[in-house]
């Protein structure tokens, strides 16, 4: 009966563990966070951009983190798979690392730098959504060893600098997407609400031809 | 400087209030002795005590031994960043044992006494100085963390140096160890249940152990990674799940030539309590395991894994416990289940453990480096608010 009765005490409190977590997942989703908010593009000042829209967070060993930038992951709507290239593989600048995938389309980023890819986040290959609520804390892609750090961080930009172009960007993209609506919606409420605000994952609204011409004036242009 | 947040959690009350009702059974126990604190009697003195704090403590503690094993014997680079926090999980499990024995010992005052009253034909005597010797390399395998925290640069290199030879004694240490709370009933062969009783009782426990050791560092680093909001190896967990599914395997072999050599069909295929917790314990700790730590989608899946492993650990228990108590229930007849002290002090015990590790690990450097600088970026970031870029009406 000892048995029983240390196997029931732990399944018990594995299982009070598992409830107690989950209402705490529940009340911190109710927590207002500046970081996951809908209303405004976060731009961490001590990151790296690459203007392919991908982060970089320079680490202590020199190695990179890389993801998505808050831009991708407010316009592009819902995320159903991310692939990644695998662990060891030497990558270059501008050559596709890993894909973010949407249905049956998908957005290939290229390498922001040259390098060796080190580990790659398992999280959010199981739960891509990761990427759209914490892009730059939770939602790490993958972790690189650049070639030449030194080299590599000249053509990446930071602080001021990187949040003028991301301001700039999102004037390009809104420019895109009043251009591109009509195209896709006869209306353009679907995408733009009041005071001309791009209404969140509005990517996930477009066809196909938006897509790839998204893909080819925001993502792949290195 | 930042306010402290004292609002307390869930799993806060409740370690508070396990280590009020442990101080109580604790001065209880010390003042009244074990006759007071405890439903352990002349026919039946091993209770929870030993089963559950000893014997289960020294086994979930084996992930340091099996890990630094695998770094620094067969060279293993990559299993080096879940080293530290390993050694901790075994250098706290090994002193909290001592903690337990110095509570189920009716005159714990004589704990040193093997130190000088050698008996080197009993099992006792190699059990206490396995115990001493591999808590003191365990203290040193640990010390290099305090010395990096306090910047001590002599020690820390001293311990460097020594670094291959504590590893070897450790490994040396704990195999003996592990095998030897086996070989301990070994001397009861007439009061211990036929369906656990073997000659192999020494590789069976040395196999088991090397089996929990990954899993209890995986969750370990499982419960740490959300703890301390860090990322879980996955990848380095989930080839460590390998090692435990291999010892597994063996263990599974060991354990049916016993079933065969020591005739237990009659027993295992009876309708009793023994052979119902005998099916239980082998199939939550034997086959569920292997069947999914063998799958390689689970292994590589985060939940999936901690589940596996936390199956695997929960099997061992049940192994450790029907070991010590299950199979000497029939013959003794003494009808045991453990006093609420005995309970209350085994929660204690083990709430100390879960407190001392987070402590450590907030405070000494237990996890690398590229992770912990992660939590630096909750600060320092600009926002442009969507309403300044689209002001303009389209």
């Amino acid at each position: 009966m000892v048995a029983l009765f240390v196997l029931a005490t732990i399944l018990i409190c594995i299982t009070v563990d598992y409830l107690v977590q989950k209402a705490q997942k529940k009340r911190e989703a109710y927590q207002p966070q500046v970081v996951l908010s809908t209303e405004n593009f976060v731009i961490p000042r001590g990151f790296f951009f690459s203007k392919v829209h991908t982060w970089l967070e320079l680490l202590f060993s020199g190695r990179v983190y890389v993801g998505v930038d808050d831009f991708v992951s407010k316009v592009i709507g819902k995320v159903d798979a991310i692939e990644v290239l695998p662990v060891g593989e030497r990558v270059r600048k501008g050559e596709p690392i890993f894909k973010i995938k949407q249905g049956n389309r998908s957005l290939a980023f290229p390498s922001p730098v040259n390098g060796k890819i080190i580990s790659v986040n398992p999280n959010v290959l199981e739960s891509p959504e990761t990427i759209l609520k914490d892009p730059y804390l939770n939602g790490w892609i993958i972790m690189i060893e650049p070639e030449d750090v030194a080299s590599e961080v000249k053509n990446l930009l930071i602080g001021n600098e990187a949040s003028r172009w991301l301001r700039n960007e999102i004037k390009r993209f809104k420019e895109f997407i009043s251009r591109e609506a009509p195209k896709f919606s006869p209306v353009p409420e679907p995408t733009l609400a009041d005071g001309g605000v791009v209404v969140k994952g509005v990517l996930q609204n477009v066809d196909e031809k938006t897509w790839e011409k998204f893909e080819k004036e925001f993502i792949q242009q290195l | 400087m930042k306010i402290k947040n004292l609002k307390l959690t869930f799993w806060g009350a409740v370690f508070w209030i396990i280590v009020v009702l442990g101080i109580y059974s604790t001065i209880l126990r010390f003042t009244k002795g074990l006759g007071a604190a405890t439903n352990l009697s002349d026919k039946f003195p091993w209770g929870l005590w030993i089963g559950f704090d000893v014997l289960c403590g020294v086994g979930l503690a084996a992930g340091g031994f099996v890990i630094a094993a695998a770094v620094y014997i067969f060279n293993l680079e990559e299993y080096k960043s879940i080293l530290p926090s390993a050694i901790l999980t075994a250098f706290l499990g090994y002193l909290l044992v001592i903690v337990a024995l110095i509570y189920d010992l009716g005159k714990p005052w004589n704990i040193w006494h093997p130190i000088i009253m050698w008996n080197p034909e009993s099992v006792m005597f190699e059990v206490a100085w396995c115990v001493m010797l591999y808590t003191t390399v365990l203290a040193l395998e640990f010390s290099p963390m305090l010395f990096q925290k306090l910047r001590l640069e002599k020690p820390q290199k001293i311990i460097k140096s020594l670094t291959i030879p504590l590893v070897v004694a450790g490994v040396i240490l704990s195999t003996l160890h592990q095998s030897s709370l086996g070989s301990l009933y070994l001397i009861v062969p007439e009061k211990l249940h036929p369906i656990w009783y073997s000659s192999n009782l020494p590789y069976l426990f040395f196999l088991s152990a090397v089996a929990v050791g990954p899993a209890m560092v995986t969750i370990e680093s499982y419960l740490s990674s959300r703890a301390f909001r860090r990322e879980i190896e996955i990848h380095i967990l989930s080839r460590l799940a390998k090692v435990t599914a291999v010892a597994l395997m063996v263990y599974f072999v060991l354990k049916v030539e016993d079933i065969v050599n020591y005739k237990l069909f009659p027993y295992i295929f009876s309708l009793r309590y023994e052979s119902l917790m005998f099916w239980l314990e082998f199939a939550v700790g034997v086959i569920v395991p292997i069947a999914l730590l063998t799958n390689s989608k689970i292994r590589k899946s985060k939940k999936g894994l901690f589940v596996a492993q936390l199956i695997t650990v929960l099997g061992f228990i049940l192994n450790r416990l029907n070991v010590s108590i299950t199979g000497l229930e029939s013959y003794t007849q003494a009808g045991y289940f453990p006093k609420w002290t005995e309970i209350s002090v085994t929660l204690f015990i083990v709430a100390l453990g879960f407190a001392a590790f987070r402590l450590i690990a907030k405070h000494l450097p237990v996890f690398p480096p590229e992770v912990e600088e992660r939590k630096t970026i909750t600060e320092g970031f600009e926002v442009i608010s969507m309403r300044e870029v689209f002001k303009e009406q389209i």
